[in-house]
């Protein structure tokens, strides 16, 4: 991301390399464990001769900032042993390791974050986080997305597809007069509605789709082929690529956020917080200590922060506030 | 150029290209998630330089180009989160971050990977030495088996590397 660094560095063209010389000699003088108060006075010395010199100072600085503002989240020993152990492996052949993944942390979800920004910017209809958006198609099919929700829509003569790209939609399907066939898809597979209301989602972290039916029927196929299987209204399943579910009744706490309602029957807390998280911006993070906390109720989404507000209330818990974008949740 | 054109000449390059870049990094990396996400990065990217785009001769060869760069940060990453790992259960006291400090410290280890990237590791092991774990350069010599004199240059090399990585 050199880009992003370039815009962030402030503008160090005017500096003279000679200053900027010193400056790292003063650096590296004063980091040697051995300076003493001399050292430092004349280091204010320097800097106060000239305001080039401060100048100086101040990017030379900037880099130990970026260092160590990095690291704060990590222990020295161990960044150090990390980075000192990358730099070793970095030689040997990369043929080996392109499918080596150590855990299911980290690549993933950065990924998935920057592929959001991009699913948003190309799909046909996208909601904002937090956002509800309701959109009637060409052929009086209703569809209203969910948080965080990026959709397609190819209407062609022969077809009617809709393909969710991320985030969670609720279709309720119209008749067509031409009578073209009704398809939604995700990456997981594909459904087939017949005459009926349901609700899909695709779920990133475990790469499936869940498929809540209300009114009619769906038929659900695997991305990988195999024989589709039928979810009748009441029921609802979850499919990957390869894999689809036998249908269970249906959780009725599933589909009320198309009402503005989360709903929780004595659902853990730190479940309960991973699915408000989906309708906030930052972070929301759940102490494990309390994790296992059960509640029940139903909270508007139209004001995350106050369901928040309300779990102090209900359940032995405290509600740390770092920014706006890094909640924690903890023991009382 | 106004960011819609920007955004409409990328749309153009991805329907007329996505399908042969998924293909190109599917063979190189060998996993069909993996290259979609990266041809995803790729074009994302490609936003985020701002260039116009109309006037591209080799599409394909732009697209590969970026892809490949790309491609290499992706498995940097895997070794920093590899070794992140083994640091972490090569500790005294086992640590066990939750996956959000995880994912926090595994982006501030490839940030810093990055600046320090192209340094010779030596150089790299004594200002990790140095600024990471505090060590004083009579110690970090004798951890080496060199003078502090060695030291002391390494220090400035690293941190002239860094200034020139961050103009």
């Amino acid at each position: 991301m050199s880009a992003d660094l370039s815009s962030s560095a402030p503008d160090s063209s005017a500096i003279s390399p000679a200053a900027l010389d010193q400056a790292v000699t003063w650096f590296v003088r004063l980091a040697s464990g051995q300076a003493g108060a001399g050292d430092h006075d004349a280091l204010a010395q320097w800097r106060q001769a000239d305001p080039e010199h401060e100048r100086a100072w101040q990017r030379v600085q900037g880099v130990e900032h970026k260092l160590r503002g990095g690291i704060e989240r990590v222990q020295a020993p161990v960044a150090r042993a990390a980075l000192s152990g990358a730099a070793a492996s970095s030689g040997r052949r990369r043929a080996l390791k392109t499918l080596a993944v150590a855990g299911a942390v980290g690549t993933a979800a950065l990924w998935t974050r920057q592929q959001g920004l991009w699913t948003q910017w190309t799909a046909d209809y996208s909601s904002g986080v937090g956002e509800r958006r309701s959109v009637v198609l060409a052929d009086g099919t209703q569809v209203l997305l969910n948080t965080d929700t990026a959709l397609d829509v190819h209407f062609d003569a022969g077809q009617r597809r809709l393909s969710l790209r991320s985030g969670e939609v609720r279709v309720v399907t119209a008749a067509d007069p031409a009578g073209r066939p009704f398809l939604v898809s995700t990456r997981d597979g594909s459904l087939r509605p017949i005459g009926t209301r349901f609700t899909v989602r695709r779920l990133d972290g475990d790469s499936t789709t869940r498929l809540s039916v209300s009114e009619g029927a769906v038929e659900v196929r695997c991305a990988d082929g195999g024989p589709p299987v039928l979810v009748q209204a009441g029921q609802q399943t979850r499919f990957s690529g390869t894999a689809i579910q036998a249908p269970a009744p249906l959780d009725d706490a599933a589909t009320s956020w198309t009402d503005g309602v989360l709903t929780a029957e004595r659902m853990r807390l730190d479940d309960f917080l991973a699915e408000l998280s989906r309708y906030r911006p930052g972070r929301l993070r759940c102490d494990p200590a309390v994790a296992g906390l059960r509640l029940t109720g139903a909270y508007p989404l139209n004001d995350t922060d106050r369901i928040l507000a309300a779990l102090q209330q209900t359940l032995p818990v405290q509600v740390h506030r770092y920014t706006r974008y890094w909640v924690t949740v903890s023991a009382r | 150029m106004t960011e819609i054109s920007l955004q409409r000449q990328v749309h153009v390059l991805y329907s007329d290209h996505h399908g042969w870049l998924y293909g190109w990094l599917r063979k190189r990396l060998g996993s069909a998630e993996n290259a979609a996400e990266l041809s995803h990065d790729t074009f994302v990217r490609i936003l985020s330089k701002q260039t116009a785009l109309d006037s591209l001769r080799e599409p394909r060869a732009y697209l590969s180009t970026i892809a490949h760069g790309l491609m290499v940060n992706h498995w940097r990453r895997q070794e920093i989160e590899q070794a992140y790992l083994a640091a972490l259960a090569a500790q005294p006291e086992p640590l066990t971050p939750s996956p959000e400090e995880r994912q926090l410290a595994l982006e501030a280890l490839q940030e810093i990977d990055r600046i320090l990237n192209g340094l010779p590791s030596r150089v790299r092991d004594i200002f990790l030495l140095s600024q990471f774990d505090g060590l004083t350069y009579p110690q970090i010599a004798e951890r080496f088996g060199i003078t502090v004199n060695v030291v002391q240059k390494a220090m400035v090399r690293a941190l002239k590397h860094c200034l020139a990585v961050q103009a």
